[in-house]
């Protein structure tokens, strides 16, 4: 089992669907993956395996520090970069 | 206490025994109101937007005073990203509510009194600063919304206010007591004064020393005995009374609200006074407030411009005009318009500065020019977004007349709801009553009762324009301009 962040910036400029977007990257990570994944809203104080941060746009301002994560941590900041993670992420 | 929800925000309004009058009336059950709940789901849209992972990097801080998490609306900036931060939520609250979320003047003033009072004890050795991070903490910890009072009648506004012909007109201490102070007058103006636990009054301008007795600072409960609110009326708004008419209201959900507040012989104990008499004191607390509300408009008022210009995108889409060069210039121009504010609001905040009390403070010629820009270009907005949707958006048959099965007794036999389907059809494939929601949010926004918020406010609210120009004259630096001019022409003088 692996456990996975999802962490929002806090929208302000959002020109695309955030929320939905992250679902659908979320399938698609877990679809690759040989292993079981969790999903869940960043917490502080939480480790996680890897972390998908959803901006709004290119600023990509989300504050990830207080965060511990191991592995990646895998940005869209836009309709086009939130399609390529859904197609690409591992 | 963790943070609140807005329903756990909206249930603890019940327990306060505020004293709201309307329409020459006494409203008891003030929270279920139908003219005053859209306000309140307003500001508890500021408490579900902070329980929201979208949104909460923006919403949620930890406290510089306490180390818990906490509010934004209740934080002391603590950096220019802190100062940015605010701006982004603003504008992301605007973008949710199109309308006032009345929680600024609150952050805004706890930020001006903290940093004021910190001076006005290191001059005068009191314990205000100790009293006023008392209050503070209980209002992070409880998640309390705060209404920061500023604005006095003024009466006559040739006259100081000691020199008024009825001393009420600028709030005053009446009497002082060994525990505390009696005060009476009121402020006006007061955007969501009726949803807030508590008040946090200033003065409303800079005071002389006669003028001693106005220049106060305290908080007290919303509930206090000799307190209470005389609700403002908004235009169009006993729409908000009719059956069935959500159509017609275009923000069904949210809204703004301005009261009069009037303080009657109310006392406030020594522990929630934060100024008492340091009148050169007075003029700070204002500067500072001023800017930092300065600073809020642009982040509030370019959200709500997003959902106006969204909103004039679509009424072109929906009249089947979208593709009309003149139709995508304007729309340009209104995003120009909003973006420019966007950017003064960020731009007075990347250039903060700590105070001496260690908070952050806003760069004040850039907040000024913020505010100028904001006097302005709202006006323009609902403008362009008034000449691309179409008289339709004031002339339309009621909700009800859309509605009716009424027929009427023509050859063709037809309902009153089926001859309005007919001819304000718009778009192939655009229902006509999504074209009518459309439109009735325009004209909420343009001139109905959204207009209080989106426009007079923006030319009334944190200041009247020639307010911020004395500001620009005086953070103008006219005298280092006419060195330069100087240098670059070879003038030696």
């Amino acid at each position: 089992m692996k456990n996975i962040g999802i962490k929002f910036c806090g929208g302000c400029r959002a020109a695309y669907d955030r929320r939905g977007a992250s679902e659908r990257i979320s399938k698609a990570m877990q679809d690759r993956s040989e292993d079981d994944l969790h999903f869940e809203w960043a917490q502080e104080g939480k480790t996680y395996d890897d972390m998908i941060v959803m901006c709004g746009c290119t600023n990509r301002c989300a504050n990830v520090k207080p965060y511990d994560v191991h592995g990646e941590l895998f940005y869209a900041w836009g309709e086009d970069s939130a399609k390529d993670l859904e197609q690409n992420i591992k | 206490m963790a943070l609140m929800t807005g329903e756990q925000y909206i249930e603890s309004l019940r327990s306060l025994k505020t004293q709201v009058y309307m329409f020459g009336e006494k409203v008891e059950n003030w929270v279920d109101h139908p003219i005053i709940r859209p306000s309140i789901n307003c500001v508890a849209a500021t408490y579900d937007f902070a329980d929201n992972p979208e949104y909460s990097d923006l919403a949620v801080v930890t406290s510089n005073l306490t180390g818990n998490k906490i509010n934004r609306f209740t934080n002391l900036h603590q950096s220019t990203e802190d100062l940015k931060n605010k701006v982004k939520m603003q504008r992301a609250l605007g973008q949710i509510t199109a309308s006032c979320f009345q929680r600024c003047v609150g952050m805004d003033a706890f930020n001006a009194t903290f940093s004021t009072t910190y001076e006005i004890d290191k001059k005068y050795g009191t314990d205000y600063h100790e009293r006023f991070k008392k209050f503070l903490i209980d209002v992070q910890d409880n998640d309390l919304t705060v209404d920061g009072a500023m604005t006095d009648p003024k009466g006559n506004r040739g006259a100081s206010p000691s020199g008024q012909e009825d001393p009420d007109l600028f709030v005053r201490i009446v009497e002082e007591r060994e525990d505390g102070i009696i005060v009476s007058g009121a402020k006006v103006h007061q955007t969501g004064s009726i949803n807030s636990h508590s008040h946090l009054v200033m003065p409303t301008q800079a005071m002389a020393e006669a003028d001693s007795k106005y220049a106060v600072a305290f908080s007290c409960p919303s509930d206090a005995e000799g307190l209470f609110m005389i609700y403002g009326r908004q235009s169009c708004d006993t729409r908000k009374l009719e059956k069935d008419a959500d159509v017609d209201l275009g923000n069904k959900k949210y809204g703004g609200q301005e009261a009069l507040v009037v303080f009657d012989n109310v006392f406030i104990p020594n522990e929630n006074v934060y100024l008492k008499g340091e009148s050169e004191f007075a003029g700070m607390l204002v500067e500072r407030f001023a800017g930092y509300h300065r600073q809020s408009y642009g982040g509030c008022k370019v959200g709500v411009g997003d959902v106006v210009i969204g909103a004039a995108a679509l009424a072109a889409e929906y009249n089947g005009a979208q593709k009309a060069s003149h139709i995508k210039d304007k729309l340009i121009e209104m995003t120009h318009l909003n973006e420019t504010l966007y950017c003064c609001g960020i731009a007075c905040s990347a250039e903060g500065y700590a105070t001496e009390a260690g908070n952050y403070q806003i760069d004040l010629l850039l907040a000024n020019v913020c505010k100028q820009n904001v006097t302005r270009f709202p006006y323009e907005i609902v403008r362009l977004a008034e000449d691309i949707a179409g008289g339709l958006m004031v002339t339309m048959p009621s909700q009800a007349d859309f509605r009716s099965d009424l027929k009427i007794p023509t050859e063709s036999g037809k309902t009153i709801g089926e001859w309005c389907n007919k001819f304000f059809v718009g778009a192939p494939g655009v229902s006509v009553e999504n074209r009518m929601r459309v439109m009735r949010f325009l004209e909420n926004i343009c001139l109905g009762a959204a207009a209080v918020g989106y426009r007079t406010e923006s030319m009334h609210g944190a200041g009247s324009p020639q307010a911020q120009r004395i500001m620009i004259q005086r953070q103008g630096n006219i005298e280092g301009k006419k060195a330069f001019a100087k240098k670059v022409a070879g003038i030696v003088e």
